[in-house]
């Protein structure tokens, strides 16, 4: 059997990412496995600008960023391989993959770097009554349609969900000629990025429906319409505030599932709540060796996070490989008051300073997030104001961690 | 005036204070870009144009505005792009379309073999 130091699962900017930081701490016996006929993931399909800033200081669209970093592949020499799916991943780390040329392959890695992005989802999973005509798509999809295949969906549309992508896809049918109708949002906020309500809905003059969900899908063969109607706190429909909206489209912007069947089958803890591995400050999941970053660990609103945490865990990878990693703590992090998820879950070295990233349940102003070990306060940062939507981080430095002495600590979010 | 700034994803909330139609002051900005954002969108509001242009050989290649461009003058750009073909191959920040209006070019985002 082949053997590999190091096998990174997908090619997308988390993949990339990884591989790049890995060749700079000396690893030489990589691969990359991708599925698709090119490197750069769902970053293709997105060909709107605002990439970048973080990492580049400029703003590029989704091709461009991706190319930054497959410029970087080919320059270094690093093997991939496209139009490659990985099938299995044993937990003594022998990956199955399949493709048209060599059938079934199997390489035995010392170390993985799961990077396989996260999927959306679809109508399946949201239960809304009616028929089930064309026209309905996933928001990714249809981007993938019109922008990769020159393919338009629709001509009147409306929107599910407010997320990034249905707001960039609002205005990406209205730029094709199409009448976006409403972008109805079930919650009482957007989870999108403010700019992108100002310039994918307000420069088009396209309603945003806060606290609205479609109830019903109209047509046989085609979508004809749907019915929305305002929803309660509790997010069920109010009898008797029905609308409905002609349409030849319905797009799904209902949120992001790390795509983990591979974790799951190398028997990988994952956490409930981010739907992706529990990792360590390392990104090295429960299974020695074996490490997550990007979209598949916890979905990200921005790629220049997803390419800072792949770094993390493609320089992780690396000192395992060489035999340097240090664990000399075993503190698991919980999300406590106000706040969902936290990533990492663990922190398992005081030998660096460790930033944990979370999201909180709510939008608050004048935040005060605090980190305690039992009940004394550890680490302490201010915001101004957090959102579901954004990702967060408290920085907890050598001597806070060095200092912990229990075994547990809770991260919590007050605000008004 | 009360803005969103749409520069970076931090999407600071600026107030634009307006005197005898002029400015006066923009509070809120947390970057020297936000109060040129402010400024602009207040005169002549201005974005980047993202979409696609087809190859001869009916492949998709992804493009932007070099520049941003007037707000009210995009769907006339966008009409000029929907006209033309281009010819593979075609790399990254190849102008596809020269002086679509006074100085901005449409150049390509992707490279096409």
């Amino acid at each position: 059997m082949q053997t590999k130091d190091l096998v990174i699962i997908g090619g997308g900017p988390a993949g990339m990412a990884a591989a790049v930081s890995a060749y700079g701490k000396g690893i030489r016996d990589l691969l990359i496995i991708e599925r698709d006929e090119s490197l750069g993931g769902i970053l293709q399909q997105c060909i709107h600008n605002g990439f970048g800033l973080h990492m580049f200081k400029e703003e590029l669209t989704g091709p461009e960023y991706a190319w930054r970093y497959e410029k970087m592949i080919l320059d270094l020499g690093i093997p991939f391989k496209l139009n490659s799916m990985v099938v299995d991943i044993s937990k003594d780390k022998v990956i199955t993959y399949v493709n048209e040329e060599e059938g079934e392959v199997k390489i035995k890695a010392k170390a993985i770097i799961l990077a396989m992005g996260c999927r959306e989802r679809s109508r399946g999973a949201l239960n809304i009554p009616g028929t089930r005509p064309a026209g309905i798509y996933t928001a990714g999809t249809a981007q993938k349609f019109i922008n990769m295949m020159g393919l338009m969906v629709g001509r009147q549309v409306v929107i599910l969900g407010s997320g990034d992508i249905g707001l960039i896809m609002a205005r990406r049918m209205t730029l094709e000629g199409a009448s976006v109708k409403a972008v109805c949002e079930i919650m009482p906020y957007s989870s999108g990025l403010a700019r992108n309500i100002v310039q994918c809905l307000d420069d088009f003059n396209i309603p945003l429906k806060l606290g609205h969900t479609v109830t019903k899908i109209h047509g046989k063969d085609r979508l004809e319409g749907v019915t929305i109607s305002k929803v309660d706190e509790n997010r069920r429909p109010i009898p008797g505030t029905e609308e409905y909206i002609e349409c030849d489209t319905l797009l799904l912007s209902v949120g992001l599932i790390p795509e983990n069947e591979l974790t799951k089958g190398m028997g990988i803890e994952l956490d409930g709540s981010t739907k992706g591995a529990v990792v360590d400050q390392n990104r090295e999941t429960s299974l020695e060796g074996v490490f997550s970053c990007g979209n598949v660990l916890h979905v990200h609103d921005l790629v220049d996070y997803v390419s800072e945490e792949a770094y993390i865990a493609g320089e992780a990878a690396a000192r395992y490989i060489k035999g340097e990693r240090v664990k000399n703590k075993n503190i698991s992090v919980t999300a406590s008051d106000n706040v969902s998820y936290v990533v990492p879950q663990r922190i398992s070295s005081d030998n660096e300073k460790v930033k944990i990233y979370f999201r909180t349940k709510n939008e608050l102003d004048n935040v005060q997030i605090i980190v305690s070990d039992c009940e004394k306060v550890v680490c302490k940062a201010k915001r101004r104001k957090t959102k579901p939507g954004e990702m967060e981080y408290v920085t907890m430095a050598e001597d806070v961690l060095k200092n912990i002495k229990g075994n547990e600590i809770s991260l919590k979010v007050i605000g008004e | 005036m009360e803005l969103v700034c749409i520069v970076c994803p931090v999407s600071c909330n600026l107030e634009v204070v307006m005197e005898d139609g002029k400015i006066k002051e923009i509070k809120g900005a947390g970057c020297k870009k936000g109060v040129k954002y402010a400024e602009e969108e207040c005169i002549c509001p201005k974005r980047t144009l993202t979409t696609t242009i087809r190859t001869t050989d009916n492949r998709m290649v992804s493009v932007r505005s070099d520049k941003p461009l007037p707000k009210d003058r995009i769907f006339e750009v966008m009409e000029k792009i929907n006209k033309v073909k281009c010819a593979p191959p075609v790399r990254i920040g190849d102008i596809i379309l020269e002086k679509v209006y006074e100085d901005v070019n449409i150049i390509a985002t992707r490279n096409i073999g």
